[in-house]
C-alpha cells in the first residue's frame, strides 16, 4: 500500500465517520443549513479522494452521494428519513469497500452490482422521488437495472457454429451455468470520453456469438453524426460473470449480463432434403412426449437417426432431440419444439420462448418483494434449504443434551424461538401452534422429549416445500415444480430460478436490511490500524518511563547495600540479575515509546516546494529543489523545531545565495539554481544539509562588515581564518538587516537558526566556498527525552556534563599547569588548552581537590570547535538521564539546562557550560 | 493513412481511429457503390464502425482477424451480398 492510499484510507474512514455524525445531527434538526453545507462537503471531499484512486466503484456511489447531497442543499430534494438511511447505506458500502481495500489493495469486481444499486438508489432520491417509487423502489431497481433489455436476441447465427461445438458447450453449461449474454449500450457521448465501445465489446472473452446493432434506425448519410455512439453490442460468451463484471467496471450501469439457458445451442442444421415429410413421426413422438413414455421416444429417435444420412437437417435435429432428452428429460416444452420444428426444418427460436419465462419472472419478482412470504418459500434455494437442516440439525443436538441442567427452561426456550423464526420465515406459520403446544408440555415436565418429538413429526412432513428441496439431489427439478406452472420446461426454469435469485436479491434491498452485502454495518466494524492520540498522552506515558527508569536504577544501589550493609551477598546478587531484566524491559519500553514519538522530516519538508517556488518566482530566480531522505525520523519535538529554522535558511539560500540566472549564465554556470535539502540519520542523531550551488559567503566582507559593526576588534580580524570568518554569520548582533541586505553574504538572522537548533541540544555548522555555494549542516538528537550525561564531583556535590561535549577526560599533575596572564592553561599533545576550574565557573569558593598523586581531574570538552579543559574534584560514571528543564524561581537561573533524579533518589544538577563561560 | 482511398475501393490497414470518421464519411456520401477492403485491418473504432454500418458499402474482403472478423459479420454482413 502506498501512502498516498494509506492516507487516504485513514482520512476516508474519518469522513465517513463525520459523515454518519452529520447524518445523525441532521435527524435531530433536519432543516440546519450548516450541518446540512457540511455534510455536502465531507461527500464532496470523499469522493474527490477516492478519485485519485482506480476505485470506480467507490467514486460512482459517493459521486451519487454527491449530487444527492447538493440538491438537498439547493432545497431541491427535502431532507428525508429515507434519504438519510440510504446515504447511511452507501456510505456503509463506502466502508466496505475500504475494508476491502485493506486486505486485498483493491476492490473485487463483486462489488460492481452493489455499487450499482446503491447509486440507482441514491439516484432515484435525486429524480422523481415520488410516494410509489420509494413504495416501491426494490422492483424498481430489479426493473432500471434490467431495463437495457428484457428480451433475449434472436441468435440464429449460432448455426454458423459446428454443431459438435455447440453440443459440448450445451452439454457444458447444462451443469453449471456458463452461458451469458452481455448486452452492452455505450452512451451516445461516450466517444468525447475517449471510449472506445467496439475495442471493449472485442475484450469480451470466449464469445461465441457477436452481434451489432444499431440503437436507433440509421439516418441517411448526410445526416449521421458519427460521433454520437448509436451502437449496441451483443455477445454470447462462456466467460464467468466476475470477468465481465471486471471488464465492464468503469461503465456497469451501460451494461446487463445474463445468465441464457443452454437450450439456446440446440439449433438443427443440415440438407433439408426435399422438404418436411416427417409429419408422423412428429405425430407419434408428441404423443410419446405426452405420454411420459421417454425411453420409447429415445428408442424411435435412434431409429429414425439410423435410417438417414448424418448430413440432413433432420439427422441434426434428432441428434440434438436425443440430447436433450438424456441432459434435460424434463424439459418438456424444449422437447415438443424440437420435435415440432421436424414439420417444418426451420431452427427453433428459442428466444420466442426465453422473453415469456423473464417478463413471468420479472412480475413474480414484484410479488415476491411486496408481499415476501409465500413466494419467498416457493424460490427459496438450495443454500436456504441447507441452512434450514442445518438449524434444524443444530436444535436437535441441544435438545439431546442432559435435561438436569439448571438451565434447561432458557434452553427450551430459545430453542423454540429460533423454530419460530424459521418457520415464519419460511412461510410456515401453520405449524406454530403445535410447536407452541410442544413447548408448553416440555416446560411442565421438565424435560426436552416433547420438543424432540415435534421436531421428529415435522421431519417427517416430506412435504415441507423448503426440506423438499433440500432432500432433492437436482436443483432444476425441483424449482422447475415450484415456480413450473408458469411454463412447462424445468429445465429452463433452472436458469429463470436463478435469475429470480439475482433479481429478488436486487428487489429486496430495501425490505431485507440484513441481506445488503451480506453483512451488517455494525458487524462490519473494522479496528483502524492508526490511533490519533493526544500528544499529552505520549508525554505522561514519556515521564511514566522517566519515573521507571530511575525506580529502576535504584536497584544496583539497593543490591550494594545488601551486601555492605546487610552482608547478603547472596541476596545482592539476585537483586542485580532481577535488575538485568527489568533494565532490558524498561529500555524496550523506553525504545516503544520513542518510537511512538517519531515523525518523518518529510512533515517539514512538505511545504518547501511551494515556498521555493514562490520566493524564486518573486525574486525571478529559477531555482531546482532536491529533497531527499525526506523518510528520515526524528523524535516529533525535533522536527518541530526544525520547521523554523530550515524555513530561514532556505529563505536565506535563494535571497543571497543564489544568483539570477543573467548572474549565473554569466559565471558559467547553468541557469537554474540548485537547492538541495538532504535528511540523513547517522546511530542516534539526524543530519539535516542546505546546499545551493549559489555564489557563496566572502569571509573578507563577512570580516569587515563584523569589524564595521564592532563584533570583533581589528587583532582578531587580522588572524581570523576564513572558516572562522564565515562562522561570523552566526555571531548574535551580526544579523540586523539593514547591514546584510546590502551585503553579498547571507546571514538574516542566523543567530535565531543557531539557537533555535541549540535549544533542542543540536550544532548548526556551515561551509561556503566563494563562486560555488554554500553548504549548512544541521545536527539534531533523534530524540530529547534521553541524554547521556557524564557525572562529575566538584566542591562535594554531583554535576551532569552532557555526553555530547566531553572530549576526553585526563588527569593533570598540577605542576603541569602553567599560568599565563592569570589563566590556568597546560599542554595537551602538543596543544595549548585553556583550563577553568569548576569551582570558579560555579562560584564556589573552593580549590579544586587533587587525589593522592597531585593529579588534577580535568574534563576535555569541546564548545564551539574549541577545546577547553574543565578541573573538577572527580569523575563518575556515566548515566542516562531523563532532563526536566528547569521551571518555576530556578528556570531562570542560568548555567543548568535542567536537572534529574538518579537512581538513589539524589537529583542531578545537568550544567549547561556554554552558558557558564 | 490508415486507410488509403482508392477510385471506388477504401483499404483499411491496421487500427483505424476516431479521427478518420469524418474523411470515411465523406469518401462513403460521394463515392456510391464504394467498397470495403478490409484484409489488413485490426481494429476500427466504433464511430468507425458505424459509419460503416450507416453507410452499407459492399465489404470486398473480410479482415483476416477472426475475432474482428466475427463480430464485423454480424455487423455488416447484410451488405455481403446475402
Amino acid at each position: 500500500m502506498t501512502p498516498l492510499l494509506e492516507q487516504f484510507m485513514s482520512e476516508a474512514r474519518d469522513v465517513l465517520q463525520g459523515i454518519s455524525e452529520k447524518l445523525m445531527q441532521l435527524e435531530a434538526e433536519p432543516n440546519s443549513r450548516e450541518t446540512i453545507n457540511e455534510l455536502f462537503r465531507l461527500v464532496h471531499t470523499l469522493k474527490g479522494n477516492s478519485g485519485l484512486f482506480e476505485f470506480p466503484e467507490m467514486t460512482r456511489v459517493l459521486h451519487a452521494g454527491e449530487d444527492l447531497m447538493d440538491a438537498v442543499r439547493d432545497g431541491r430534494v427535502n431532507y428525508s428519513q429515507m434519504l438519510a438511511d440510504r446515504l447511511l447505506d452507501a456510505m456503509d458500502f463506502v466502508n466496505l469497500l475500504l475494508d476491502e481495500i485493506e486486505i486485498n489493495g483493491e476492490i473485487g469486481t463483486n462489488h460492481v452490482q452493489h455499487g450499482l444499486q446503491q447509486t440507482e438508489l441514491l439516484r432515484q432520491l435525486l429524480g422523481t422521488a415520488t410516494a410509489k417509487t420509494v413504495e416501491n423502489s426494490g422492483a424498481t431497481v430489479a426493473k432500471a437495472v434490467k431495463k437495457i433489455h428484457k428480451k433475449l436476441p434472436n441468435m440464429a447465427s449460432l448455426v454458423a457454429l459446428p454443431e459438435a461445438q455447440r453440443m459440448a458447450l450445451y452439454e457444458q453449461s447444462i451443469s453449471v451455468n456458463t452461458l451469458h449474454l452481455v448486452q452492452y449500450v455505450p452512451e451516445h457521448e461516450c466517444f468525447f470520453k475517449g471510449e472506445d465501445p467496439f475495442f471493449q465489446a472485442r475484450q469480451i472473452p470466449q464469445t461465441i456469438w457477436h452481434s451489432v446493432q444499431a440503437v436507433e434506425p440509421w439516418p441517411v448519410m448526410a445526416e449521421l453524426d458519427a460521433y454520437c455512439c448509436n451502437l449496441e453490442f451483443q455477445a454470447l460468451t462462456a466467460t464467468s460473470p466476475d470477468d465481465l463484471y471486471e471488464l465492464f467496471r468503469y461503465t456497469p450501469e451501460q451494461v446487463s449480463i445474463n445468465a441464457v439457458p443452454a437450450i439456446v445451442m440446440a439449433l438443427p442444421s443440415g440438407e433439408p432434403n426435399g422438404g418436411p415429410v416427417y409429419g408422423d413421426f412428429v405425430v407419434d413422438a408428441l404423443a410419446l412426449l405426452e405420454a411420459g413414455d421417454i425411453a420409447k421416444l429415445i428408442n424411435v429417435s435412434n431409429t429414425m437417426l439410423e435410417l438417414h444420412s448424418p448430413n440432413l437437417w433432420l439427422s441434426s435435429a434428432l441428434r440434438w432431440l436425443l440430447l436433450v432428452l438424456k441432459l434435460e428429460p424434463n424439459n418438456h416444452s424444449a422437447q415438443r419444439i424440437l420435435i415440432e420444428s421436424f414439420n417444418h426444418l426451420v431452427a427453433p427460436n428459442w428466444a420466442d420462448l426465453t422473453p415469456n419465462v423473464e417478463i413471468e419472472s420479472l412480475e413474480e419478482v414484484t410479488v415476491a418483494a411486496t408481499l415476501d412470504t409465500e413466494v419467498v418459500t416457493n424460490v427459496a434455494t438450495n443454500d436456504d434449504s441447507f441452512a434450514l437442516n442445518f438449524i434444524l440439525q443444530a436444535q436437535r443436538q441441544i435438545l439431546h443434551l442432559p435435561d438436569s441442567d439448571t438451565w434447561l427452561v432458557g434452553r427450551l426456550n430459545s430453542v423454540a424461538a429460533t423454530l419460530t423464526a424459521i418457520h415464519i420465515n419460511a412461510g410456515r406459520q401453520d405449524v406454530l401452534p403445535t410447536l407452541q403446544d410442544a413447548l408448553a408440555e416440555a416446560l411442565t415436565a421438565s424435560t426436552a422429549a416433547p420438543l424432540l418429538m415435534w421436531l421428529d413429526d415435522y421431519a417427517m412432513q416430506a412435504n415441507t416445500p423448503a426440506l423438499n428441496a433440500a432432500n432433492k439431489v437436482e436443483p432444476g427439478v425441483v424449482q422447475g415444480k415450484l415456480v413450473g406452472e408458469v411454463l412447462e420446461g424445468a429445465s429452463l426454469s433452472q436458469n429463470v430460478a436463478t435469475r429470480l435469485d439475482i433479481n429478488q436479491n436486487e428487489a429486496s434491498t430495501d425490505i431485507d436490511a440484513d441481506m445488503k452485502f451480506g453483512r451488517r454495518s455494525e458487524d462490519s466494524y473494522s479496528a483502524p490500524k492508526t490511533l490519533k492520540v493526544d500528544q499529552v498522552k505520549i508525554d505522561i506515558l514519556m515521564n511514566l518511563i522517566g519515573e521507571m527508569v530511575v525506580a529502576k536504577n535504584s536497584l544496583p544501589y539497593l543490591a550494594g547495600l545488601a551486601e555492605t550493609q546487610y552482608g547478603v551477598r547472596e541476596l545482592g546478587r539476585e537483586i542485580k540479575s532481577q535488575y538485568a531484566v527489568i533494565n532490558r524491559i524498561a529500555e524496550e519500553m523506553q525504545d516503544a515509546i520513542m518510537q511512538v514519538r517519531m515523525m518523518p522530516v518529510s512533515f517539514i519538508f512538505q511545504r518547501f516546494p511551494r515556498l521555493v517556488r514562490d520566493t524564486s518566482r518573486k525574486l525571478e530566480k529559477i531555482v531546482n529543489l532536491v529533497l531527499e531522505g525526506e523518510e528520515t525520523e526524528a523524535d516529533k519535538n525535533i522536527v518541530e523545531a526544525l520547521a523554523d529554522p530550515l524555513i530561514h535558511i532556505v529563505r536565506n539560500s535563494l535571497d543571497h545565495g543564489l544568483e539570477t540566472p543573467e548572474v549565473r549564465r554569466a559565471t558559467g554556470k547553468p541557469e537554474a539554481g540548485k537547492l538541495t535539502i538532504r535528511a540523513s540519520q547517522e546511530s542516534n542523531r539526524v543530519y539535516i544539509e542546505i546546499s545551493d550551488d549559489g555564489k557563496g559567503i566572502n569571509p573578507d566582507v563577512v570580516k569587515r562588515k563584523a569589524y564595521e559593526k564592532g563584533i570583533i576588534d581589528e587583532a582578531t580580524m587580522e588572524r581570523m581564518t576564513d572558516q572562522e570568518a564565515v562562522n561570523l554569520v552566526f555571531a548574535a548582533g551580526f544579523s540586523t538587516t539593514e547591514i546584510i541586505s546590502d551585503l553579498s553574504g547571507r546571514g538574516v538572522g542566523m543567530d535565531v537558526v543557531r539557537s533555535a537548533v541549540e535549544k533542542v541540544n543540536g550544532t548548526v555548522s556551515i561551509e561556503s566556498e566563494v563562486g560555488k555555494g554554500t553548504l549548512i549542516r544541521l545536527s539534531l538528537p533523534l530524540s530529547m527525552a534521553i541524554t547521556n550525561v557524564m557525572i562529575v564531583e566538584s566542591a562535594d556535590q554531583a554535576f551532569g556534563v552532557p555526553m555530547g561535549m566531553v572530549v576526553e577526560t585526563v588527569r593533570v599533575p598540577k605542576s603541569n599547569i602553567r599560568t599565563i596572564k592569570n589563566h590556568k592553561t597546560m599542554v595537551l599533545r602538543g596543544r595549548i588548552i585553556p583550563l577553568l576550574s569548576l569551582n570558579d565557573l560555579l562560584a564556589v569558593d573552593a580549590p579544586q581537590l587533587a587525589n593522592e598523586n597531585e593529579e588534577l581531574a580535568m574534563l576535555v570538552v569541546q564548545i564551539n570547535n574549541e577545546s577547553i579543559g574543565i578541573l573538577v574534584d572527580e569523575f563518575r560514571e556515566t548515566v542516562d538521564i531523563i532532563l526536566k528543564p528547569m521551571t518555576g524561581i530556578i528556570g531562570g537561573l542560568g548555567g543548568y539546562s535542567g536537572s534529574a533524579l538518579l537512581g538513589d533518589g539524589s537529583v542531578l544538577m545537568v550544567l549547561n557550560l556554554k552558558e557558564l563561560f | 493513412m490508415a486507410i488509403t482511398y482508392d477510385k471506388k475501393l477504401a483499404v483499411f490497414q491496421e487500427a483505424i481511429s476516431i479521427e478518420e470518421a469524418d474523411g470515411l464519411m465523406e469518401w462513403l456520401i460521394k463515392t456510391p457503390k464504394s467498397k470495403i477492403d478490409l484484409t489488413q485491418c485490426q481494429h476500427l473504432h466504433a464511430a468507425i464502425l458505424q459509419v460503416l454500418m450507416a453507410a452499407k458499402p459492399v465489404i470486398s474482403a473480410w479482415p483476416q482477424d477472426e475475432n474482428l472478423q466475427a463480430w464485423l459479420a454480424s455487423a455488416l454482413n447484410h451488405n455481403n451480398g446475402e
